[in-house]
């Protein structure tokens, strides 16, 4: 009798414990769902339980945004007090006094949208690009979705930006005078470092050019046009440190040309490479004097043109040439 | 016995059966499509008029923050994205929420452009160009560099890829919290040996800007490098013209015609070759010196790129002109003060 108590109860157990499961999943399943309208703004399915809840929510709720909208219209925030005035009327609907007030407040919004929209169409209007922006802002900032304001503002910061590349193009442009007596901007010397940047670089081609470019549309700005010989005379010592001869010959004749004249030490470091091209050149000249003499004389002319004071290259290359003629018979 | 425990089964079973049925028909209520966030279910005991949900229309939801709930999971839940959870804790004025407590949720965005009392938010755009132990105005130190992205990373700054920006000026996408973007002009090595482990280290994305003539010369990227780059997606490689001669400068004697066509060149060349050798759509341009004009703006254009960067200092808001927009140089000078000032995410607005 016992047992089959007890097989009763356990079976009792089992369907109790099956229909839980079931109640369980159909609740957990529902909970995942969005299993309402959004006119219903509450639902008696029943789900998890998960929270003891006491009534006084909603108080809480009112009390909070009551608070939230006070502070908001004491800031001088109307679209936030206007938001807390909407959630206070969704939270009592059937309150006239919260209507009221979320009304009265959204006409306050619209007088001052009004207010700040005029006050930035004038601004423009006079030119004043700054107040009206802060103006389009504010009336931004009380209707988020004013798209007149969205357009002025896209407007005016166009017109501020056109403004600021038409005041760079005119400084390119302007006389050599006016811009030997006009103060440098910070923005002029940027020009001019990206200019000796490229230079360093490596790209000897672009930076002279754009160097050059510079001092072109610049000559009488003689500060900036020594430090951009100060720059091509640095990058030449580099490469005359790395026995680049020619090259570094020919930046420091950039460097005098492109400051306006040359330094003391820039011409001395001129003369010496001169001088020691010539020799280099002697030297490759005499090497193969007895084997190639055509490539002798080409060795021997651009000693000389690099250093035309060197008169022994000179006498080398005289005998050369008569050596040359005279084979040049012997062959005819 | 056996036979009240054989029915006992089936009506196990039978009940199964009817939880498949009722979570089918819940599982096919929803559209899945619907982007409309999902509500919360009040508990079984709690009468309607004070459950979780008090209330709700298309603009607001008031719910009762439930046990394990915080804002991010409320945002997950009400606005479909964890990262809003600041939208929630600005309109309640609240760092977090307990159980418990009621919430207002704003279900449609309330402030689209982000205005705030602090001003609108801003992108600054930095420029670097070039990286070496040595500082020059242009030239940063890899100490600093280091410092400086450290500085990004450790104070809350959004690091956003510059191809973000389009949607962003176009409305379609909210300008982040303090928004920076990275920016290297000309192609230096440097961007490679030094600027691209910190960047990937950080795992912050940039924009290297080519002009193309520099590939080759001694101190320039090569192609290998700037595959490698492209392949990790943290850096998009993008036209800084081809000669880096200024675009707005005509040459002396040069004809309108003449100009428009070397514009034309400088536009199309590292556009293309860009995109052959590294197959990365162009998205942005460089102007060289930041100079720009109509001719430029228009070649841009028919090129299909969709922003333009000048060199004019400062933040963008989210009305700022798309090809005319600033970008702020770091120097080699700059300490951690002056580039902290150079960080403008919020332009101020002046009161009345």
């Amino acid at each position: 009798m016992s047992v089959h108590r007890a097989a009763g109860a356990r079976d009792e157990r089992l369907v109790l414990r099956a229909l839980v499961i079931a109640a369980c999943l159909v609740l957990g399943a529902c909970a995942q769902a969005p299993s309402m309208s959004e006119d219903s703004p509450a639902v008696s399915t029943p789900s998890t339980p998960t929270l003891t809840v006491s009534s006084g929510y909603r108080n809480a709720a009112i009390a909070r945004h009551s608070r939230l909208a006070a502070t908001a219209r004491d800031a001088g925030d109307l679209a936030e007090a206007a938001d807390h005035e909407e959630v206070l009327v969704l939270l009592s609907p059937n309150d006239p006094a919260r209507k009221r007030a979320l009304q009265s407040t959204r006409e306050a919004i619209r007088r001052a949208v009004r207010t700040h929209a005029e006050s930035g169409s004038a601004a423009r209007r006079a030119g004043d690009l700054v107040s009206a922006r802060d103006a389009y802002l504010r009336v931004l900032a009380l209707d988020p979705d004013n798209a007149d304001a969205v357009k002025a503002l896209r407007e005016i910061d166009s017109a501020v930006m056109a403004r600021s590349q038409g005041e760079r193009a005119a400084r390119v442009r302007v006389p050599d005078d006016v811009v030997a007596s006009a103060k440098a901007r910070p923005t002029d010397a940027l020009d001019v470092d990206q200019r000796i940047e490229i230079l360093r670089a490596g790209d000897f081609n672009a930076g002279l050019r754009e160097l050059r470019s510079w001092v072109d549309a610049n000559p009488g700005d003689r500060a900036t046009r020594q430090r951009i010989g100060a720059a091509v005379a640095e990058k030449a010592r580099e490469l005359e440190s790395k026995a680049q001869r020619e090259s570094a010959l020919g930046l420091y004749d950039q460097a005098g040309t492109l400051a306006g004249a040359p330094t003391p030490e820039w011409t001395t470091r001129a003369q010496a490479l001169r001088k020691a091209l010539g020799e280099q050149y002697y030297a490759e000249g005499m090497k193969v004097y007895r084997t190639d003499l055509d490539l002798a004389i080409r060795s021997f002319e651009a000693g000389v043109r690099y250093d035309p004071s060197n008169t022994t290259l000179q006498l080398r290359l005289r005998e050369a040439k008569l050596a040359q003629q005279k084979l040049q018979k012997i062959g005819k | 016995m056996r036979t009240f425990s054989r029915s006992a089964a089936s009506i196990t079973r039978l009940a199964a059966m009817l939880a498949a049925i009722a979570l089918g028909a819940c599982v096919q209520a929803p559209p899945r499509d619907t982007p409309q966030p999902v509500p919360f279910v009040p508990p079984v005991a709690v009468p309607d008029d004070d459950g979780p949900l008090l209330a709700r229309d298309s603009e607001f939801a008031v719910v009762v923050v439930q046990p394990g709930e915080d804002l991010a999971r409320l945002a997950e839940r009400w606005l479909g994205d964890r990262s809003r959870r600041s939208v929630i804790a600005e309109f309640n004025h609240v760092d977090e929420v307990r159980a418990g407590q009621t919430v207002s949720i704003p279900l449609r965005n309330r402030n689209p452009f982000g205005l705030g009392t602090a001003g609108v938010p801003a992108i600054t755009i930095l420029c670097y160009h070039r990286f070496g132990s040595r500082p020059g105005s242009l030239t940063v130190t890899p100490a600093a560099f280091e410092a400086q992205m450290a500085y990004l990373a450790s104070h809350g700054y959004t690091v956003m890829a510059l191809d973000r920006l389009p949607a962003i000026l176009e409305g379609r996408e909210p300008m982040p919290r303090k928004a920076v973007a990275i920016t290297i002009d000309d192609g230096y090595r440097s961007t490679f040996e030094v600027a691209y482990p910190v960047l990937r280290k950080h795992k912050f994305p940039a924009t290297v800007f080519l002009y193309s003539d520099f590939v080759g010369a001694g101190d320039a990227l090569n192609w290998s490098q700037m595959k490698e780059m492209t392949a990790s997606g943290l850096v998009d490689l993008q036209p800084h013209s081809k000669t880096h001669a200024n675009l707005t400068v005509r040459q002396p004697g040069e004809s309108e015609g003449r100009y428009r066509e070397r514009v034309r060149r400088e536009v199309e060349a590292p556009v293309d070759v860009i995109k052959a050798q590294l197959g990365v759509p162009t998205v942005s341009f460089a102007f060289p010196y930041g100079d720009v004009n109509d001719v430029v703006v228009g070649e841009l254009r028919s090129k299909g790129v969709k922003l333009g960067v000048t060199v004019t200092p400062g933040g963008n808001a989210f009305y700022a002109p798309p090809y005319m927009l600033r970008r702020t140089m770091i120097f080699g000078s700059d300490d951690m003060d002056a580039f902290r000032a150079k960080l403008v995410t919020s332009l101020p607005i002046a009161r009345r």
